[in-house]
């Protein structure tokens, strides 16, 4: 894909996930693509798969606001960072909504072919995310 | 900064994260850089508190290993993706040495001007990082 063809990709990326589309972010991806997430507790492959774990945000926290900022492009690889924001109410990875908000940076690795995303690793603090809901206590030992 | 001159000044930090140079890692740095530190829990401006981050890690975890794997670099943001890993023998943020291990990936987001780093930021799960050396013990809720 052109630099151009990249942009036009994320933006629909952006707007998928404002609308909190799972399908329409899982058809960004190709069929062979491989996520590496932490909410799947590993790496998942293809679109089905792919929809889950977007799913699995949206369906947590209804609410949820995914503020995208830097899109780096360099080749076929690709970062974009993102403020992501929301609040427990609709119960995330199956467990019972806490009520409670989080608010957490997230930085996406992507590598996209001539059509779609074939790589998606996102970072982030999940364990603090977790600590924010309220699903995970911590304290110190 | 041309492409060429942005890998050999990652080069450069590899080698100097790599014989614990603090005094050049953050040379690299403007005067005025600002990091967003997950292990500060602030926003830190300036060498002086920037090198206290990497001397952080370096005490306690005399072992540290920072292995590079992902560069990407789009005109004046670079993003790099390293897998770190080390045990805590020497006291990760003045706490006595746990003697655990941990093994974390971090992505970090880079802002270049005129051949330094003007803004800084890592991203990743410093809380799993926290529970992994054994300073932070955690429990469902």
């Amino acid at each position: 894909m052109t630099r151009e063809e990249i942009v036009a990709l994320f933006d629909r990326f952006q707007h998928a996930a404002a609308a909190h589309d799972a399908a329409m972010l899982a058809s960004l991806h190709a069929d062979t693509c491989v996520m590496e997430s932490p909410t799947a507790g590993g790496a998942v492959t293809g679109r089905t798969a792919i929809a889950q774990v977007y799913d699995t945000w949206f369906t947590g926290f209804p609410d949820l606001i995914a503020t995208f900022e830097d899109l780096l492009i360099d080749g076929s690889r690709v970062a974009q960072s993102a403020t992501i924001t929301g609040t427990d109410t609709g119960g995330f990875l199956g467990l019972p909504p806490t009520g409670k908000p989080f608010r957490i940076p997230m930085l996406w690795l992507f590598t996209v072919n001539d059509q779609a995303i074939v790589r998606a690793r996102p970072i982030y603090d999940f364990t603090g995310l977790l600590v924010q809901i309220g699903v995970l206590k911590t304290k110190p030992v | 900064m041309t492409r060429d001159e942005i890998v050999l000044m990652f080069a450069e930090r590899q080698a100097a994260v790599e014989r614990r140079d603090v005094d050049f890692i953050v040379s690299q740095h403007a005067p005025d850089c600002e990091q967003i530190s997950p292990l500060a829990g602030k926003t830190v401006k300036g060498r002086e508190a920037i090198g206290k981050l990497y001397e952080t890690w370096f005490n306690g975890f005399p072992d540290l290993k920072w292995s590079p794997e992902e560069l990407i670099i789009d005109n004046d943001r670079a993003t790099q993706m390293i897998t770190l890993s080390g045990t805590d023998t020497g006291g990760f943020m003045g706490m006595p040495p746990t003697g655990k291990p941990f093994r974390l990936p971090v992505v970090w987001l880079f802002t270049l001007k005129d051949r330094q780093f003007t803004h800084v930021r890592p991203i990743y799960d410093f809380t799993g990082l926290l529970i992994q050396v054994g300073l932070l013990k955690a429990k469902p809720v």
